[in-house]
């Protein structure tokens, strides 16, 4: 049956299938190969994987991002992050950096996070001399921050699977986003001295001054989002409700550049967003139910263990496993598929499960830039209208020193725990 | 087949606003139970039940819109490397896939209303069949659009919805 079930589910990958459907499908073929499963087990399993409050956070946080980004809330962001980061060396590579983290915090996915920065920054790197694969390599690589740095879908659907608190994911975040951030910067530093990419003059203090005051009301959204959720006040998913109320207010009312059109095409794309996730978490959860009946992450669980009982080892072959699965899978199915998988043999070895959502992240985040296939890639070529070609070069540098932050990750949970645990909710 | 196509369009432009209401109902409700949380303080027995249900809704006639916009990714990188000729077999392959899994959700999706339209929701007393059909709507709508991708895949005729 297991056999069947992985059989097909490549077959159907590799003539590109749908993800959502090739999952459903392979699990389909499975449970009519077996004869003793009723079939109707599959849409009762998709009903009720679609039916969770704690899932409801992924349409919100997705609607919340779109009326910011609408709202003209990216364009702010950036000149923001501008007056601060704008006159060192390669200048502009930290601006998408930093604003993508601004970003991040409002947004729970990377690909919304390299549109919605990547449209305005990589037009004015390559107005700048930057070369066009570095200036797209720079934005795709930083929207991954997206995922990492709260709120993040990700970690909303492996909190949700586990069980592990969203909001202690969601603040463990942090410390790995920062790091990534710091390190895709020092990247982007690096070359940019060695090409000569000039900064822009030191911002006054005004000019800072000035720039802050009209993000002001973006800045204060992730506050309200994280301060809710930690206060205690809020669920994440009335956080995110409550965020998508706040973006609706500034962006009609402080801003004024939302209009009934654009809010219709807003919900449009936000149930389209949501339905493509949410289709793939409701048959993912009929496969993984056919998994953990056939017990199989116990087999892969002995399996690995048997080959070694080092969680250095372990932790390694898994990293390199995301890798390549983050490559070429979506990333909501790699981690409903993955996880039930894994998740028992790391807490075997001891590994905490907060600490394990982090790396899988982090390792998936990484997925979506590596080439040839990563999301954010696609989306930063289509905005500078290049090959993908062009910007697989480019985009290693980022790539590599993501992978030795991801490795520094694993091997020093503290980076993941401390703040949870600091705040008391871990 | 256009006048196929022509209704295909409309009754996408309906479910379209129909999830837009949808979505901003989830809003209200959701936003309502946190402010009669704490402004009000008492909470509301239904809001969580009705949010969860309009979720639903929204995932099957949102799915529906991303069947037509061609927004379920695959992995491509694999045909990408095909023939035109295998290109061509390979996306009838795929969207007489799609037909079949819509065409399943369609069926088992009405089988299973026989059983759950006795039952009550815990909350709102109201029959499990107004959530449950969700999966019989969206797989019907989904299976509507993949066929019309599935016969112009055959005759080789290039979408022209946009």
């Amino acid at each position: 049956m297991t056999s069947i079930l992985f059989g097909s589910l490549i077959f159907f990958f590799l003539v590109n299938t749908p993800i959502a459907v090739a999952i459903g499908l392979a699990s389909l073929a499975a449970i009519l190969w077996s004869g003793t499963i009723p079939p109707v087990v599959i849409v009762q399993k998709m009903f009720t994987a679609a039916d969770s409050f704690p899932l409801m956070a992924v349409p919100f946080f997705i609607l919340a991002g779109s009326l910011m980004e609408q709202g003209g809330i990216s364009r702010r962001l950036v000149e923001f992050a501008n007056s601060i980061v704008g006159r060192f060396s390669g200048g502009l590579a930290f601006v998408a950096i930093i604003a993508s983290m601004f970003f991040g915090a409002i947004s729970g996915a990377a690909v919304a996070c390299v549109a919605a920065i990547g449209t305005i920054l990589i037009p004015s790197m390559v107005r700048r001399g930057y070369d066009t694969p570095f200036a797209t390599a720079v934005q795709a690589t930083a929207g991954t921050l997206g995922v990492m740095i709260p709120p993040s879908i990700p970690m909303i659907i492996y909190g949700v699977l586990t069980g592990v608190s969203i909001g202690a994911l969601f603040m463990g975040g942090i410390l790995p986003g920062f790091l990534v951030g710091g390190s895709l910067m020092l990247v982007a530093w690096i070359i940019s001295r060695k090409r000569g990419y000039k900064g822009d003059e030191k911002a006054s203090f005004a000019r800072i001054a000035a720039t802050f005051k009209d993000a002001f009301f973006a800045l204060l959204m992730p506050v309200i989002i994280l301060g809710g959720i930690y206060g205690g006040v809020f669920t994440p998913t009335e956080a995110a409700v409550v965020a998508v109320v706040y973006g609706f207010l500034i962006g009609f009312f402080v801003y004024h550049e939302l209009s009934l059109k654009k809010l219709k095409d807003i919900l449009v794309t936000t149930a389209v967003g949501t339905a493509t996730v949410m289709l793939i978490i409701a048959t993912s959860s009929v496969f993984s139910w056919i998994l953990t009946a056939q017990r199989v992450p116990q087999a892969v669980a002995a399996a690995m263990l048997s080959f070694s009982s080092n969680p250095i080892v372990i932790l390694t072959l898994i990293n390199l496993l995301l890798l390549f699965i983050g490559t070429f899978m979506e990333t909501t199915a790699s981690i409903i598929i993955l996880v039930p998988v894994l998740l028992p043999v790391v807490t075997q070895i001891g590994v905490d499960p907060l600490h394990f959502g982090i790396i899988i992240v982090v390792n998936l985040a990484i997925g979506m830039v590596t080439p040839p296939l990563g999301v954010c890639l696609f989306v930063g070529c289509s905005i500078a209208g290049i090959k993908l070609e062009a910007i697989s070069r480019a985009a290693w540098p980022f790539i590599l020193i993501m992978i030795a932050d991801v490795l520094l990750l694993t091997y020093l949970p503290w980076i993941s725990t401390v703040l949870p645990k600091l705040a008391g909710i871990y | 087949m256009n006048l196929y196509r022509k209704t295909l369009e409309g009754i996408n432009t309906a479910v379209e606003y129909t999830v837009c209401v949808l979505i901003a109902a989830m809003v209200v409700v959701v936003f309502l139970q946190v402010v009669f949380r704490f402004v009000i303080h008492s909470s509301l027995p239904w809001s969580e039940e009705l949010s969860r249900y309009l979720m639903v809704w929204i995932t099957f006639l949102g799915a529906s819109i991303a069947v037509k916009r061609k927004s379920h990714i695959g992995v491509e990188v694999v045909v990408s490397l095909f023939s035109d000729v295998w290109k061509k077999i390979a996306a009838i392959f795929v969207s007489a896939s799609l037909c079949l899994f819509f065409g399943f959700m369609v069926l088992y999706g009405e089988k299973i209303l026989r059983t759950v339209k006795f039952q009550l929701s815990p909350a709102m007393e109201i029959s499990m069949a107004i959530p449950y059909s969700a999966l019989m709507t969206g797989g019907f709508l989904m299976f509507l659009h993949s066929f019309l991708q599935l016969a112009e895949n055959i005759t080789g005729r290039t979408v022209s919805d946009q």
